[in-house]
C-alpha cells in the first residue's frame, strides 16, 4: 500500500468530516430551536399559569369528577373533580423553578469551585480532588430518601442533597476545562502581558469553561425533574393538594382501571418537557464538544 | 508492579471512605426534630423502651463517641434493630438482596443487550436514518419517568396479558426469573439511553482513529475491525459510565420493585422512610454508599488490571 | 388499619352479610355467597391473603390496628368467643358458662385436655393470669372496671366476682386472649415475637412487612374442624398490586378493595361486600389551639357536607352518618334527627370564626376508608370556612406518634367496632380518644358507667343516645361518615365466615379445587 493511497485515504476521511460537520450543524440547530422552543413553552407556561389556565388547580367540583374530556373540561376532570388542562400548566410552575434551583445552586457553587481549583492548582487542586472523591460517591436520590425520611416530605430535601453533592460533578467538569485552557498560549501571553488573574480568568478562561457545565446542566434538569415526580408520585415531595406532575399521577393511580386516561396528561408533560432539554443538551453537546 | 501498588492505594483509600459514609449517615439520625427515638416508638412508645433505644441509638451520647460506637458496631456486622419489625437491619439486608440482586443484574443484562447493537448499529450508519431513529427513541426512553412506566406495564401488559407475576418474587429459579422480566425491562429503558450516547460517541471516536483506517486500509472487514479494536475500547468506558449511574439506578430500583411488590431493599427502603424507621433508613443508605463505593473501585481496579494502556494517577 | 379503640364487645348484627350464609343487601355490589364450609370431607389447602400493613404486635394488649385483631384472633383462643355471624357468644376454652344474678357471679367451665401449641396443658393459672394482665391494659381497662375478683375453685373452673353488673365484662373476655402465665418468664417483646399460642393457628414463619405464615395448632381444642393446611399473609402495601394479585391468582383473598375500585373490578371477579360497623371521624385535640375553644370545634363540625361525601366520594357506598358510635350495632341508635345531627352550615361556621384564620394540621393515614381524595375535600371545605389547613399524611404508626405528642389538630381515620356493642367504641374513645383528644375523662366514664349497667337493649340504646348527645354537645370529635368497607374474594375460596365487625375466621377457609 503506497502513501499515497493512504493520503487519499485520510483526505477522503476529512472531507467526509468536514461535509458531515457542517450538515450535522444544519441538523444540530434544528434540535437546538426544537429544544428551545419545548423548553420556552413550558417557562411561559409557568410564568403564564394563572392567565393561561381556565380554572384554579384546587377548585374542586364534587359533582363532576372522574369527568372525560368535554368542552368545559379538554382534559378531563380527576378524583375530587379539579381541572386536568389546569393542573398540568400550574404543575410547570412547580416543578420548573424547584429543579431549577436543585441545578442552579450546585451548578454555580461547583463551577466557581472548579474554577479556583484548575487555576490556582496544586494544593487547591488536590483538596478539591480528594473530596471530591469522596462526595461523589454518595449516590444522590438515595440521600435524598434518607433525608425525607429525617426532614419529613418535601422540595426542599431535594434541593439540599443536590446541593452538597452535585457540585462537586461541575467543579470536576470545569477543572478539567481549566486545566486544557490553562496550557494554551494565549493564557500565558495574557500573563506575561500583565493581565490579573481575575482579569484572565473571566476574559479568557470562563468563556471557554462554561459549555460543558451548561450542557451537563441540561441533563441535570431532566434527573430533577424526574426525581421530583418520583417522589411526589410516591407521597413524599410536594404537599397536597399542590399540582404537580408526579403527585397528579400518583393520585389517579388508584383509578387507573376506571380512568386510565388520567394518568397521561402529566405523564406526556414530564416526558415533553424532558426531550426539550434533552435536545437543548444533545445540541449543545454536539457543538462544543470534544 | 505499578500497578498492583496503584490498586492497594485505591484499596486504602476506601476505608476512610466507608467511615465517612458512616459518618454523614450517622449525622441525619441526630437530624431528627424532636425526640427521635419518641418518634421511631410511635405505638410501642414506653418510657423504659424509649430511654433503650436512646441508648441504643446512642443518642444520650456526645455525637463522636456515639459515631465511633456506630462504627464498632457496623465493622461487626450490626446495623441496629429495625423499630417497627424489632429485627435486626443486617437481617432484613440478608433476606432481600438477593431480589436487589436478581433485578439489578437482569436490568444490566437488559440494558447490555440493547444498548450495544443500537450504539454500533447507530455509529456504523452514522447520521443516516437509523442513527436518528435510534437517537430519537433514546432521547424518549431518557425523558420517560420510571414510575410512569411501572404503571403503564404493570396494568397494560402484565395484568391483561396474564403473562407475568405482577407481584411477589415467585418461587425457584424460573419463578424469579419470570417476575423480574418486566422490572428489569422497565430499569432498562432509563438505563440504556445514556449507554447508547456514550458507547456511540466513544464508537465513532474510535472508529475515526488511525490506526482503524489503517486497518480498513490493510483490507480487514469492517466487523472483523469492529470486534477486535473498537469494542474492547467502547465497551470499558460504558462499564465506567455504569459505575457512575449506579446512584440512579438503585432510586429506580426502589420505584420499581415498589411498584412490582418485589420484597428486595428498595421496597424496603420505601418502607422505612414511609415509617420513619430510622435505624433501617440508615443501614440501608450505607448499603447504597457501599455499594456504590464498591462498584467505583471495581471498575477503576479492572480498567487499570486490564488495559495497558491506562495512565495511573 | 383503623384504631381498634374497642377492646371489648361489639355485637354486631349487622344488616346485611350474615357470616357464611350469603345475600347483602342494597350494597349495590354482588355479595358473594360465601358458603358454609362442605359438611363433609374438608379440604385442606393453602391459602393466601393480602393486606395493607403487617401487623403492629402479637401481644394482646397492644391490640392496634385491624390486622391485630385479626391475626390474633386466629391465632389464640379466649374463654368465650363471639360466634361466626357476631351476633352473639359461644364458648372457647369454656365449654359453658352460668351468671348468678344474685351473687353477680361469673362461672366457666373449662373444656378438659387443653393444650397450648407446645403440648403443655393450659392451666386455669394461665387463664387468670392473661384476663388479669388483658383486662388491666391502658386501652380495655374500663371495661371490666366492674370485676372484683377472679379466681379459680377448682382445676376445671374459673369464678369472676362482679362489684355490680356490667353488660361489658362477658363481651370483653372474648378478648381475653390465653398465654402462658408470665409469658413463661420471657419479657413481653421477645415472647410475642414467636408466641406460644392456646388458638386455632401459630406461626410456622414470620419475615416482617413480607410475609407470615401460619399453620394449624394441633393441640388446639376444636384442632379437627380447623380446614386450611396453611395461611400465608402477603404484605402488599400498594392497592393496585393487591389487588393485581388477587386478579394474578396470587393470593385468594384481598383484605381491602378501596371503594375506586370496585366498579372497574371484572364481574368474574367476586366482590364481598362488608358493610360493617365502619365509621370515619376526625379525632380533635381539645387540648391545643384553636379546638381547645368549643367554637372553633363547632365551626369545624358545621364545615363538613357529610351527605355530599357520601354522595361523591364514597359514591353511596354507606349509611348516612350517624354520629360517634359506629351503626350495625344491635345497640346502635340509627340516623339521629333534629338536635342531635351533625348539620352541614358553612355560613355559621364561617360567622362563628369571626374572621379569625386558625391554622391547623389535618393529619392523616390512608387507612380503609381515608385515601387522598376524602383529605383534599375535607381540606377544602375547612378552607373555605376560614380555616388555614396544613395537610400531614403518614403511615399509621407514625399517624399515632403524632398522635400521643400531640401534634396535630385533626387526625382524620376510620374506626370499627370488633365486639357487638357499642360498648367497644365508646370504651375506646375513652381511653385512647381521651387521652389522645382530651376529652373530659371523669364524665366520659360516667357515661361508660351507665351503659354498662343497662340490662335491655332498648336501655343499651338508651345509654348511647346519652352519650353521643352529650360528645355532640361538646363537639368533642368530628364524624364524618360511615362508607362500606370491600374486600376482595377470589372464587374458589369457600368457608368465608364474616363477622359484621369486619373481621372473619381464618379457620373455616377452603379452595374450592
Amino acid at each position: 500500500m503506497s502513501t499515497q493511497s493512504l493520503q487519499s485515504g485520510v483526505l477522503g476521511l476529512l472531507e467526509r468530516a468536514e461535509h458531515e460537520r457542517s450538515a450535522g450543524e444544519s441538523r444540530g440547530s434544528l434540535k437546538l430551536r426544537l429544544g428551545i422552543a419545548i423548553v420556552a413553552l413550558f417557562v411561559l407556561t409557568a410564568l403564564l399559569a394563572p392567565l393561561l389556565a381556565p380554572y384554579a388547580p384546587d377548585r374542586q367540583d364534587l359533582l363532576h369528577t372522574l369527568a372525560g374530556p368535554s368542552t368545559q373540561h379538554p382534559l378531563g376532570t380527576d378524583a375530587v373533580g379539579r381541572d386536568v388542562l389546569s393542573r398540568v400548566i400550574y404543575a410547570s410552575s412547580v416543578d420548573l423553578p424547584i429543579a431549577g434551583a436543585a441545578v442552579l445552586i450546585p451548578a454555580v457553587i461547583g463551577s466557581l469551585v472548579g474554577l479556583m481549583a484548575g487555576y490556582l492548582g496544586r494544593v487547591a487542586d488536590t483538596v478539591l480532588m480528594r473530596t471530591a472523591d469522596l462526595v461523589l460517591a454518595f449516590p444522590v436520590y438515595v440521600l435524598v430518601l434518607a433525608l425525607i425520611a429525617v426532614l419529613g416530605p418535601g422540595a426542599g430535601s431535594i434541593i439540599i442533597a443536590t446541593a452538597l453533592v452535585d457540585w462537586v460533578i461541575y467543579a470536576r467538569l470545569v477543572r478539567s476545562e481549566v486545566l486544557h485552557v490553562k496550557s494554551l498560549d494565549y493564557i500565558t501571553a495574557a500573563r506575561a502581558g500583565g493581565l490579573s488573574h481575575w482579569r484572565v480568568l473571566r476574559r479568557h478562561v470562563l468563556p471557554n469553561v462554561i459549555s460543558q457545565p451548561i450542557v451537563y446542566m441540561m441533563s441535570d434538569m431532566i434527573l430533577v425533574i424526574l426525581a421530583l415526580s418520583s417522589l411526589s408520585f410516591l407521597g413524599l415531595g410536594v404537599s397536597s393538594p399542590t399540582a404537580e406532575w408526579g403527585a397528579m399521577i400518583g393520585e389517579a393511580e388508584p383509578f387507573l382501571r376506571l380512568r386510565p386516561w388520567l394518568i397521561v396528561p402529566p405523564g406526556i408533560a414530564i416526558i415533553l418537557v424532558g426531550i426539550g432539554f434533552s435536545l437543548i443538551g444533545d445540541a449543545l453537546a454536539d457543538r462544543w464538544g470534544r | 508492579m505499578r500497578r498492583f501498588a496503584f490498586i492497594l492505594r485505591r484499596l486504602a483509600q476506601t476505608v476512610p471512605l466507608l467511615a465517612l459514609m458512616l459518618f454523614v449517615v450517622y449525622v441525619l439520625v441526630r437530624l431528627i426534630p424532636g425526640n427521635p427515638a419518641r418518634a421511631q416508638l410511635g405505638l410501642h412508645a414506653t418510657p423504659a423502651r424509649v430511654s433503650a433505644l436512646d441508648r441504643e441509638l446512642g443518642l444520650d451520647q456526645p455525637l463522636l463517641r456515639g459515631y465511633l460506637n456506630d462504627l464498632w458496631h457496623a465493622l461487626h456486622g450490626d446495623l441496629g434493630t429495625s423499630v417497627r419489625a424489632q429485627v435486626p437491619v443486617a437481617k432484613i439486608i440478608a433476606q432481600r438482596v438477593g431480589v436487589t440482586l436478581w433485578l439489578l443484574i437482569g436490568a444490566l443484562f437488559a440494558s447490555f443487550v440493547v444498548s450495544v447493537p443500537l450504539a454500533t448499529l447507530s455509529a456504523l450508519r452514522r447520521d443516516r436514518a437509523v442513527d436518528h431513529t435510534i437517537r430519537t427513541g433514546s432521547v424518549l426512553g431518557l425523558s420517560i419517568p420510571t414510575f410512569w412506566l411501572a404503571l403503564v406495564f404493570v396494568s397494560f401488559i402484565a395484568l391483561p396479558s396474564g403473562l407475568f407475576p405482577v407481584a411477589g418474587f415467585g418461587h425457584g429459579f424460573s419463578g424469579h426469573l419470570h417476575s423480574i422480566v418486566l422490572p428489569a425491562l422497565v430499569l432498562a429503558i432509563g438505563i440504556a439511553p445514556i449507554q447508547i450516547r456514550a458507547l456511540r460517541v466513544s464508537l465513532i471516536g474510535v472508529l475515526e482513529c488511525d490506526y482503524i483506517a489503517a486497518a480498513r486500509a490493510l483490507g480487514l472487514s469492517e466487523r472483523r475491525v469492529l470486534i477486535r479494536h473498537v469494542m474492547p475500547n467502547a465497551l470499558s468506558s460504558s462499564l465506567t459510565l455504569l459505575a457512575a449511574q449506579l446512584g440512579l439506578i438503585l432510586f429506580g430500583e426502589v420505584i420499581v420493585e415498589n411498584a412490582f411488590a418485589l420484597p428486595g431493599v428498595g421496597q424496603a427502603m420505601l418502607q422505612a422512610v414511609l415509617e420513619r424507621d430510622y435505624p433501617v433508613v440508615q443501614g440501608l443508605t450505607l448499603l447504597a454508599a457501599v455499594l456504590v463505593i464498591a462498584t467505583n473501585l471495581l471498575v477503576d481496579v479492572a480498567y487499570v488490571a486490564l488495559d495497558p494502556r491506562v495512565e495511573l494517577r | 388499619m383503623q384504631i381498634r379503640r374497642l377492646l371489648g364487645l361489639g355485637l354486631v348484627a349487622l344488616t346485611a352479610v350474615v357470616g357464611g350464609c350469603g345475600g347483602s343487601s342494597g350494597t349495590g355490589k354482588i355479595a358473594v355467597n360465601a358458603t358454609s364450609p362442605d359438611s363433609g370431607a374438608l379440604s385442606h389447602s393453602s391459602i393466601a391473603i393480602a393486606r395493607s400493613s403487617d401487623i403492629s404486635s402479637l401481644d394482646p394488649r397492644e391490640l392496634n390496628i385491624d390486622e391485630d385483631y385479626e391475626t390474633q384472633q386466629a391465632l389464640y383462643a379466649g374463654l368465650v368467643r363471639t360466634t361466626a355471624n357476631g351476633k352473639s357468644i359461644e364458648g372457647d376454652l369454656a365449654s359453658s358458662w352460668s351468671f348468678d344474678e344474685r351473687t353477680l357471679t361469673y362461672t366457666f367451665k373449662l373444656r378438659g385436655g387443653l393444650e397450648f401449641s407446645n403440648g403443655t396443658p393450659i392451666t386455669a393459672a394461665d387463664i387468670i393470669y392473661s384476663i388479669r394482665r388483658f383486662s388491666s391494659g391502658p386501652e380495655y381497662g374500663p371495661m371490666f372496671a366492674a370485676v372484683r375478683s377472679i379466681s379459680s375453685p377448682s382445676a376445671d373452673e374459673i369464678q369472676i366476682k362482679l362489684s355490680r353488673y356490667s353488660n361489658l365484662v362477658l363481651v370483653g373476655l372474648c378478648f381475653g386472649f390465653v398465654v402462658p402465665e408470665n409469658l413463661d418468664g420471657m419479657k413481653p417483646v421477645d415472647f410475642f415475637k414467636d408466641p406460644i399460642t392456646s388458638g386455632e393457628f401459630q406461626i410456622a414463619s414470620w419475615d416482617p412487612n413480607n410475609q407470615m405464615v401460619l399453620e394449624p395448632n394441633r393441640h388446639y381444642w376444636n384442632a379437627a374442624h380447623v380446614s386450611p393446611s396453611q395461611i400465608v399473609f402477603r404484605i402488599i402495601p400498594n392497592e393496585n398490586a393487591r389487588l393485581n394479585a388477587l386478579l394474578a391468582g396470587n393470593v385468594q383473598f384481598d383484605e381491602y378493595v378501596p371503594d375506586e375500585q370496585v366498579p372497574a373490578l371484572p364481574a368474574s371477579e367476586l366482590l364481598l361486600s362488608a358493610p360493617r360497623s365502619n365509621l370515619v371521624l376526625l379525632v380533635t385535640n381539645n387540648g391545643r389551639a384553636p379546638f381547645n375553644k368549643l367554637v372553633n370545634r363547632e365551626s369545624a363540625a358545621l364545615a363538613i357536607d357529610r351527605p355530599l361525601l357520601l354522595k361523591t366520594i364514597w359514591r353511596d357506598q354507606g349509611v348516612p352518618s350517624q354520629g360517634l358510635l359506629p351503626p350495625g350495632l344491635p345497640d346502635s341508635h340509627g340516623t339521629p334527627s333534629g338536635s342531635e345531627a351533625w348539620a352541614y352550615d358553612p355560613a355559621k361556621a364561617k360567622a362563628i370564626l369571626a374572621g379569625a384564620h386558625p391554622s391547623i394540621t389535618l393529619l392523616a393515614s390512608y387507612e380503609k376508608g381515608v385515601d387522598s381524595s376524602l383529605v383534599d375535600v375535607l381540606q377544602q371545605e375547612l378552607e373555605d370556612v376560614g380555616f388555614h389547613v396544613t395537610v400531614d399524611v403518614r403511615d399509621f404508626a407514625s399517624a399515632v406518634t403524632q398522635l400521643l405528642s400531640s401534634n396535630f389538630s385533626l387526625f382524620l381515620t376510620p374506626d370499627d367496632a370488633f365486639l357487638p356493642t357499642v360498648g367497644e367504641p365508646m370504651t375506646t374513645y375513652v381511653t385512647v380518644g381521651a387521652e389522645t383528644a382530651h376529652w373530659n375523662i371523669p364524665v366520659a366514664l360516667s357515661y361508660l358507667k351507665k351503659f354498662s349497667l343497662a340490662k335491655t337493649l332498648t336501655e343499651r340504646r338508651e345509654g348511647g343516645v346519652q352519650f353521643e348527645r352529650w360528645a355532640h354537645s361538646e363537639w368533642l370529635d368530628n364524624p364524618i361518615g360511615n362508607p362500606y368497607i370491600y374486600l376482595g374474594v377470589s372464587k374458589a375460596l369457600r368457608g368465608l365466615l364474616m363477622q359484621p365487625f369486619g373481621t372473619y375466621r381464618l379457620g373455616t377457609l377452603q379452595l374450592q379445587q
